[in-house]
């Protein structure tokens, strides 16, 4: 049994791959930070990625892991993954904390992801929910895929994807509308068989 | 269902609701458990779908934040003792020997006492890139035997950086320093400072530019620069005189000559090719979201080729046919416009086809560019060369026309009819004084 706040012995119960990344980061080899980015920029954004501003996201996700460099050393070697999305989850809580007293507006929107990210640490329910929808989005016809590609996976505003679409601004509107309504239903459905 | 709760929901995702939208919202959230749930679950798609792809670029923008930061991360010295005395020692051994190296391991502070400060660097800005380019710091570029990258530098000068090519820039006492290490770039200088002119460096050759534009290649212990515009001056390291290069000229210094740079014949420069598809492989490019590439009646010496995919246009009399072929990127753009850029394809249009025409999209015009012409020669195998230049805003309102530097995020090839066959499609980039006079679309 390793003491939990033992910094030398925590350091010793590291695993290779990952977290001998860190040990050597914390020896002075700053460049492998790279590494630990490059692995776990997924798992974070996954996190970051649910606020409704693409710009304040990839904020976020830079933030995460500058804090993350900078408290490397309170890292305990119990999952480096998890402590990574702690952490992002807490810049996202206190974002959105902000943004919400600033104008109330978000405020549905953090009680919403504050009960999501309690739940997201306690059950794989998050893990089902994402198979649902990726299995649901597999199914989706011509012009509903290439809009959900545009708006979410290339992160056009709705205006670009209607004229990358060559339809107009409402009938895109329109067409995000049912589609994102359509999974959902159809994720229900998955979601209920499983 | 409901439908005003479904709708104010994704308003709310998408950052688009109003305050008087969001205590509706709340209104109908707290007056029934079904709307929550409901509205949960919108979120939740949502959610899902944003999660997509981390955005292009974040190791870099992270470690580039991260090597400006003098505190690095190390083991703190704080312990507590360890149960078992036997393995004291050889954790205290480890723990020392970490901090030890750690200690030595550490970044000195980028100025000495005072608040850290990342060194300027003069490439301002990556804008563009094809494959494979590594950005090592803010200083240094590599691209790939597939890569390419455009970058602003400062004083509104560009560099066209080539695949396969390593380059680095400093701020030296007398100008800016490019090390040219390997590879080829075009530079667009703009006016440098009369007493500080900007100096390429390769293992060859001095380059010094006041205001040109040139292209400079170093492979092979030689170096070659072809200057279009302006003028530059070149002299051989090793000693034996500079020579002036003006507009229209070329020189070459090898290692192994003595004397002054040579004068090279001149010769008209290869266009860049931006992207090339030949279809050989028999499969669509995974950038193809329209096309299906086929074998049959394809152009001589050719296996396959592209057939346009059937889009329905809307008319009120009866339903028209577009044939349509695209390639396609937003993240990042397929490509950033340049003037001197030219389309290139074999095309087969059918005897209906009365028209084909070239649309781009402009990201960062929001609109799309068009160019339509009207062919006079079908049921054969011809040639088009479309100068995006030449391609007009589809907006009847909109005059902003394609500026260099916006991003394009899609390239199609249509024909009004069927059916419509292309091979060969190329996106290549003139120098300015080697554009084609027009664009061209019934060439054989």
């Amino acid at each position: 049994m390793v003491a939990r706040d033992d910094p030398t012995a925590a350091a010793a119960a590291l695993e290779p791959g990952v977290d001998d990344l860190v040990r050597r980061v914390l020896a002075g080899e700053t460049e492998r930070f790279a590494d630990i980015v490059r692995r776990h920029e997924r798992e974070v954004w996954a996190v970051v990625s649910a606020l409704p501003d693409p710009v304040l996201c990839e904020n976020l996700l830079q933030q995460t892991f500058v804090n993350a460099f900078e408290r490397l050393h309170q890292y305990r070697g119990d999952g480096l993954d998890l402590w990574l999305r702690r952490i992002a989850r807490n810049l996202v809580t206190d974002e959105l904390r902000r943004r919400a007293r600033e104008g109330e507006r978000l405020r549905h929107y953090a009680n919403y992801l504050a009960v999501r990210f309690e739940a997201e640490s306690t059950d794989d329910g998050e893990r089902e929910l994402a198979e649902a929808v990726r299995a649901c989005r597999e199914t989706l016809t011509s012009a509903p895929r290439r809009a959900v590609e545009l708006y979410y996976d290339d992160g056009l505003s709705l205006e670009r994807v209607a004229v990358a679409l060559g339809r107009t601004v409402v009938a895109t509107r329109q067409l995000l509308f049912r589609t994102r309504v359509a999974l959902r239903e159809c994720a229900r459905r998955r979601l209920a068989h499983t | 269902m409901n439908e005003r709760l479904d709708e104010l929901t994704l308003r709310l995702a998408d950052g688009l609701a109003t305050p008087d939208e969001d205590r509706e919202l709340e209104a109908m959230l707290a007056a029934d458990e079904r709307a929550r749930r409901d509205h949960g679950d919108l979120l939740d798609v949502d959610r899902m779908l944003r999660r997509g792809r981390p955005p292009v670029g974040t190791v870099d923008r992270v470690m580039a934040r991260v090597r400006t930061m003098t505190d690095v991360p190390r083991l703190p010295a704080r312990r507590r003792p360890v149960l078992r005395i036997w393995g004291a020692v050889g954790l205290l051994a480890a723990a020392a020997l970490l901090l030890f190296v750690g200690w030595r391991g550490r970044r000195p502070a980028l100025q000495a006492g005072g608040e850290a400060r990342a060194p300027e660097s003069p490439l301002v800005e990556l804008v563009g890139r094809r494959g494979t380019v590594n950005v090592r710091d803010a200083n240094r570029i590599e691209t790939a035997a597939d890569g390419a990258a455009t970058l602003r530098y400062r004083r509104d000068s560009r560099l066209e950086i080539g695949a396969g090519t390593s380059l680095s820039a400093v701020e030296g006492a007398s100008g800016d320093i490019l090390r040219l290490a390997h590879g080829s770039l075009t530079a667009f200088i703009a006016r440098q400072p009369a007493d500080r002119p900007l100096q390429i460096v390769t293992a060859e050759a001095r380059i010094e530019v006041l205001a040109a534009v040139l292209r400079v290649a170093a492979a092979g212990r030689a170096t070659s620069i072809a200057v279009t515009e302006g003028r530059a001056s070149i002299e051989r390291l090793s000693g034996g005189g500079r020579r002036e290069v003006a507009a229209g000229q070329q020189a070459l210094v090898t290692a192994d000559e003595r004397g002054g740079p040579a004068a090279a014949k001149p010769e008209a420069p290869e266009p860049a090719v931006v992207f090339s598809f030949d279809f050989e492989d028999g499969a669509l490019p995974r950038r193809f979201p329209q096309g299906h590439v086929v074998s049959e009646g394809c152009p001589p010496g050719s296996s396959h080729c592209v057939l346009g995919t059937l889009e329905a246009k809307s008319s009120p009399n009866a339903p028209i046919f577009d044939s349509a072929i695209g390639v396609e990127g937003y993240k990042p753009p397929l490509f950033h416009y340049a003037p001197g850029m030219v389309l290139e394809f074999d095309y087969w249009a059918g005897v209906a086809v009365r028209e084909i025409f070239v649309r781009a999209y402009d990201i960062d015009g929001v609109d799309n560019h068009k160019l339509y012409r009207g062919l006079r020669r079908t049921g054969t195998w011809a040639h088009a060369r479309i100068r995006l230049r030449d391609l007009q805003p589809s907006d009847a309102k909109n005059q902003r026309r394609l500026i260099e530097g916006d991003a394009i995020g899609n390239l199609y090839v249509l024909a009004a009819g069927q059916p419509l066959y292309v091979d060969n499609l190329r996106l290549l980039e003139y120098a300015p004084d080697q554009l084609p006079e027009s664009t061209s679309i019934d060439t054989e």
